[in-house]
């Protein structure tokens, strides 16, 4: 049985050294493909979870007509409550809030003391950010709520990272897609250029018996070698553009960025260029020519 | 009970296109251990033969029967067994340049899974069976010609098949060196082994006195046996009318492809032949 891996590992290693500069081009394009697919799903990861990070801090003030009566404003609150999304809603009295203001802004509020201009709010809090505009839309259309800016969003930066995120989502598949064509093309290439640099062994493996694994076996090495060798000059890669990132960023107040997932990234990449070097080179050994082929 | 010939073609038909047959409707037998030249000019169809034995190709229409067992019946699967039952010598001898003559054999005894420790024990047996042992350590390119065609028949020898077939082995080879391969042939042969020679060369034959199937476009035109003499073929393709000839393209084309087409050793099935 090792003899017999061996066999097949020295015909890999043969192939593989036979056209070096077709490896090397598809090492590298594999190599772009993944830093691509890997940088993009990396920011998308990591966008996401900061997102998913402020929803707890994400508000939504709600203020009710000056004139709605107290009943009309508990039914308000217990409206809110039932919307899809809404993790919670806290009430503050119009005197409540009136008494936080005049805490926080004295001078302003000076003079004011008769007048009490606050309304009755309501504070929400939400499960899931995708659903902050669609509660928004449905409170805002509540009698009890009042008419102009009657719901206050406490940030818009959140669809701007919505909007980022989706942008980021659709932008890595598509470059994705086109880099992953490419790569697959030069594998696919380098795999058929091995054939036919090795047809005279190919030949004799198939005029002397050899099993089919025998043949195909060492091109399907070299191929998955193509995908892994490229995901790790892909991880290589992610890894030094994380750490120019996080040089960039430690200037810049607040900014966050995690740590890189250094063993989590090389195992993903690895094993999906594995099976993207799989997948050309079986393609590659399965495209068949027809010439003369008798009917 | 007769007992069933070990090659026999019955009305084997092999077309590569509208215009180009290798083989019109050939019928032969062959028995376990004859040796048997086919014999005729390029595009005959005796190349064809020896593909169709190896599974190369498959016929177009009829049947081949090998030890008794119909080849349309193997599977593309199956066909790295069934070569493991024949040694095939290809025309071009088809060596590895960059390794010597013993890692030549000892390379084709790895692919069909021999251990090294094999490879070293049986390999020096098989290059004295065909007198190249003395060149072993020689790389083909320091080899004459005649010297190569042993290597290549070595090779075919590492399964001890029962049956060798032979493309054009002394094609490439001038009569001294063809001599040499011949006899290497006839001693197999006499060791019991069933041997097929696909040759254009007529006084080879003459000299070797073997049975001998003359071909001619396609078609079998004179049998020879051993004894010198001569038999009708087992088989003769009605005659067609003369409007009939004018409008097969069959009839206006008779030839093997002359290229050596591409072959993909990964699809094993049908794939046509190496020249």
């Amino acid at each position: 049985m090792l003899d017999r891996i061996e066999f097949l590992l020295s015909e890999a290693i043969i192939s593989l050294r036979r056209n070096r500069g077709m490896t090397f081009a598809s090492i590298v394009a594999s190599a772009l493909a993944l830093v691509i697919v890997g940088g993009f799903t990396l920011t998308y990861v990591g966008l996401s979870k900061y997102v998913n990070e402020q929803v707890s801090k994400f508000e939504m003030k709600v203020f009710a007509r000056q004139d709605a009566t107290p009943d009309q404003v508990t039914n308000l609150g217990n409206q809110i409550k039932k919307l899809e999304g809404v993790n919670g809603v806290s009430f503050k009295s119009k005197a409540e809030v009136w008494a936080e203001w005049k805490k926080e802004e004295p001078a302003i509020t000076a003079g004011l003391e008769l007048d009490n201009p606050m309304p009755d709010t309501y504070t929400v809090t939400f499960k899931n950010l995708e659903k902050v505009n669609e509660v928004k839309g449905l409170v805002s259309n509540m009698p009890e709520v009042a008419p102009n800016d009657g719901v206050q969003l406490s940030g818009e930066v959140q669809d701007f990272l919505q909007e980022v995120m989706a942008s980021l989502r659709w932008l890595g598949l598509a470059l994705g897609i086109v880099t992953l064509i490419t790569g697959g093309i030069l594998i696919y290439n380098t795999i058929r250029l091995t054939m036919n640099s090795r047809r005279k062994e190919l030949r004799i493996m198939e005029l002397v018996g050899a099993a089919k694994s025998t043949v195909r076996i060492p091109l399907l090495i070299e191929g998955i070698t193509h995908g892994v060798l490229g995901a790790l000059c892909a991880t290589l890669i992610l890894w030094i553009g994380h750490g120019v990132i996080l040089k960039v960023m430690s200037g810049i107040p607040f900014s966050k960025v995690a740590p890189f997932p250094l063993f989590a990234t090389m195992f993903s990449l690895a094993l999906a260029g594995a099976i993207y070097g799989y997948i050309c080179s079986n393609l590659a050994i399965r495209e068949n020519p027809k010439e003369a082929t008798p009917r | 009970m007769a007992q069933e010939p070990y090659i026999s073609l019955r009305k084997v038909e092999v077309s590569y296109n509208d215009y180009v047959a290798g083989l019109r409707g050939v019928s032969l037998n062959v028995e376990k251990g004859e040796f048997v030249f086919l014999c005729g000019q390029t595009g005959s169809g005796k190349s064809t033969i020896i593909r169709l034995l190896s599974s190369q190709i498959k016929p177009t229409k009829g049947e081949v029967i090998l030890n008794n067992r119909p080849l349309s019946q193997v599977t593309p699967e199956e066909i790295p067994e069934l070569r493991r039952q024949i040694g095939i010598v290809p025309q071009d001898f088809g060596l590895l340049p960059n390794k010597k003559v013993w890692e030549n054999v000892g390379y084709a005894m790895r692919a069909i899974g021999r251990t090294k420790a094999e490879v070293r024990d049986q390999v020096p047996t098989i290059l004295e069976r065909v007198n190249i042992l003395q060149r072993a350590d020689a790389y083909p390119t320091e080899l004459s010609g005649g010297e190569q065609q042993r290597v290549a028949i070595a090779r075919a020898l590492i399964n001890n098949p029962p049956l060798l077939l032979a493309d054009e082995p002394t094609g490439n080879l001038d009569p001294a060196h063809s001599d040499e391969i011949i006899n290497i042939l006839l001693e197999l042969n006499a060791q019991g082994t069933t041997i097929v020679v696909a040759t254009h060369d007529v006084n080879q034959v003459e000299r070797a006195g073997k049975r001998v199937i003359m071909m001619n476009a396609g078609l079998v035109d004179e049998e020879i046996d051993a004894t010198g003499t001569h038999r009708e073929p087992a088989f003769v393709p009605e005659m067609s009318t003369p409007e009939e000839t004018s409008s097969n393209p069959l009839n206006v084309l008779i030839a093997e492809p002359l290229s050596q087409p591409t072959v993909n050793p990964t699809e094993t099935a049908t794939e046509p032949p190496h020249a």
